[in-house]
């Protein structure tokens, strides 16, 4: 079955034509021949097709998952450290965007009903495969630690799912990292080093609004504090980011969406730890910037990625820069 | 990496050579695709790309042929275009059935496999459409139909082969620039054939995916191709996303518990 | 602008959410305050 066996005239050789060359119909006429100006794409059509992803589900889960599990975390701490209003309001906030993560994660599905065929297998190599299972470890224990806080039955089981929710929401907030950089998409993907720090430092930060916007102020110095150290994480791993990338980074440094989303949070992040201390309303205000800041960066990195994968340009140069690289290797040794 | 395809499949691993020196741009190949495969239409657009209005691969392209037109000689051949040297170079592109396959590694329902012939095969009763693999494929291959909602590429006529027929586009394909066939056969053959046409002059040319230990451990459908790989759009040095996944679990383990202890700090104060 | 307000209304489902957590945690942050006293004492006063 190795070749084609459809002949005009029956016979099944392998025919001559195969072996044509160019240049076997005629030798070419000597003519100066014109420099040709090197081209590196296909009439510029990028090489990777499109992510089907559309940002207000993908985008928005990025953030939800990371508000989810920060939160989960933030709430355990607070309850262990006697903080009650901080832990109860935590643990709402992140059921509240657990549920809103499986909508969006659901919502972006072709298929939605087949959504438990992803529970079909556990795959490492699928980072949306350890997530499903993050997901599934991660939400009985989430919903569990809001209802018998809410309710106030059962405090034990309570306390067993707060901290369990809260180790897990960890894992619930990073992995969305490995999410998107597992992806031949270039931004995203050589991104991979810094993506999970900048997205734990941006849940930190957006759960830490979440408590200064809901919490007493008495109770809610954890959420300033874990505010302001997560934007700080947040804006040394973007840097960080944008610097290493070189050519690649482009779309990132070009982003509005990213400005935006480290002014919001920074300014959050300080307004909290400064007025928000004594002024409810303040730090209410800073809560939301700093909620709007750390999704304003989701939506940021997820659009810098999408230029990315839309222009050859940054799939093709750093693989020709990968491959003279290897070549001057190759030479010197 | 410890997992030998090639060994695995004990040599029954099938393939595509597509040897675009010979490859006229007659497109029978997308037609038969199309036909076999029951292919959904995807746009009747005029690109005013040379000869190309299919534009690239995707859920409902399944063979693209790609026509580069070049100022440059082929080889030592006659172009007969007046005083101008003029080439025009033609390849019909496809799913290359990767030995380590980025879209198959991500899929998290199973439904993308690996089936005994060494092809990679979507179910399509089993995808939910989440679309991971489509930003997966270094090569922009598979997409999500609009229609159906579910991913769909290449299967290498999976639904021929049983029946020992090859696929439908090697067999249409009036010049053999399609083969299909035994893997090792066709590298050899490739070799072969790339010996050839650089001696007829065309310095350029170079086989793309047929070297195991490039960035996919090497492809299912590789190609006999005159020109960088870019020209054609391809990617020059496609690397499998999940290469790099050991490394990036670890960082996300790292960043995980870095999430935990800043978090604990945060409260372990009273005020 | 029939284009734009389909965009917008794409992101409806998102802010909604957003603002339903934003309310619920509020809330629940202040029940304790208003009605039921909280079943660990709290050592920091209010
Ligand atoms: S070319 Fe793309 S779609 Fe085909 S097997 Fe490789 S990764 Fe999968
Ligand atoms: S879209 Fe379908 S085939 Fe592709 S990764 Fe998702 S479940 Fe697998």
């Amino acid at each position: 079955m190795s070749q084609t066996d459809v002949r005009m005239d029956g016979s099944a050789e392998t025919r001559a034509d195969r072996e044509a060359t160019p240049g076997s119909a005629g030798r070419r006429r000597e003519r100066l021949v014109t420099q040709r100006a090197q081209t590196d794409s296909y009439y510029g059509r990028p090489v990777l097709n499109e992510p089907t992803w559309k940002d207000h589900d993908i985008a928005a889960y990025l953030f939800l998952g990371g508000l989810a599990g920060a939160s989960s975390t933030l709430a355990a701490a607070a309850e262990l450290t006697g903080r009650p209003n901080l832990a109860r309001a935590s643990k709402v906030g992140a059921l509240g965007a657990l549920g809103g993560s499986l909508y969006c994660l659901i919502h972006d599905l072709g298929r939605p009903e087949r959504f438990l065929n992803m529970l079909r297998v556990f795959k490492v190599t699928s980072p949306m495969s350890v997530g499903t299972w993050i997901l599934t470890a991660y939400g009985p224990q989430a919903g569990a630690a809001a209802a018998t806080d809410v309710s106030g039955l059962f405090p034990g089981l309570g306390r067993a799912a707060t901290v369990g929710a809260g180790l897990a929401g960890t894992a619930l907030a990073t992995y969305t990292a490995a999410l998107i950089t597992d992806t031949a998409v270039p931004v995203w993907h050589e991104a991979y080093r810094e993506m999970p720090f900048l997205f734990a430092g941006s849940a930190a930060a957006s759960a830490g609004g979440l408590g200064m916007l809901a919490a007493p102020l008495a109770e809610a110095a954890p959420a300033r504090r874990a505010a302001l150290l997560g934007t700080a994480v947040e804006c040394v791993a973007a840097t960080r980011m944008e610097r290493r990338l070189g050519p690649v980074g482009e779309p990132l440094r070009r982003s509005r969406l990213l400005r935006l989303g480290e002014a919001l949070s920074l300014a959050g992040a300080l307004a909290g730890v400064t007025i928000g201390r004594r002024s409810r309303v303040a730090a209410m205000a800073a809560g939301a910037a700093l909620l709007a800041g750390s999704a304003c960066t989701r939506f940021g990195i997820f659009h810098a990625g999408m230029e990315s994968a839309d222009d050859p340009k940054y799939t093709v140069q750093p693989q020709r820069r990968r491959l003279a690289k290897a070549r001057a290797e190759r030479e010197l040794a | 990496m410890a997992f030998d395809l090639d060994e695995q499949l004990n040599g029954s691993r099938v393939g595509f050579f597509t040897d675009t020196s010979i490859c006229i741009g007659c497109k029978a190949c997308e037609v038969a695709c199309k036909e076999w495969n029951q292919v959904p239409e995807d746009g009747l657009d005029f690109t005013g790309m040379s000869y190309d209005n299919t534009v690239g691969l995707s859920a409902d392209t399944w063979r693209h042929v790609a026509f580069v037109e070049q100022r440059t000689p082929m080889g030592r051949q006659e172009p007969g275009v007046g005083d101008m040297d003029f080439r025009w170079l033609m390849s019909s592109d496809v799913c290359k059935h990767c030995t380590q396959a980025a879209c198959l590694d991500v899929c998290p329902t199973g439904s993308l496999f690996r089936t005994e012939y060494g092809t990679v095969v979507v179910q399509e009763d089993i995808c939910n459409g989440c679309g991971y693999c489509v930003p997966a494929c270094p090569f922009g291959v598979i997409g999500k139909r609009e229609t159906t909602g579910v991913a769909a590429k290449c299967t290498m006529c999976y639904d021929r082969l049983p029946a020992g027929e090859e696929p439908a586009c090697a067999k249409t394909c009036p010049t053999d620039s399609i083969q299909f066939g035994d893997l090792d056969e066709l590298r050899e053959r490739a070799d072969r054939r790339l010996r050839q046409v650089q001696e007829a002059g065309m310095t350029s040319a170079r086989l793309y995916g047929r070297d195991p230990d490039d960035g996919v451990g090497g492809m299912g459908a590789f190609f006999l191709l005159l020109d960088e790989p870019e020209v054609y759009g391809l990617p020059p040095d496609p690397v499998v996303t999940t290469r790099d996944l050991p490394s990036m679990w670890r960082h996300v383990g790292v960043a995980a518990a870095g999430l935990l202890a800043g978090i604990a700090a945060t409260a372990w104060r009273r005020r | 602008m029939k284009r734009n307000v389909g965009k917008v209304v794409e992101y409806l489902p998102f802010l909604g959410i957003v603002a339903v957590i934003c309310t619920a945690s509020w809330l629940a942050g202040r029940s304790s305050l208003v009605s039921r006293p909280s079943l660990v004492r709290s050592p920091v006063r209010r």
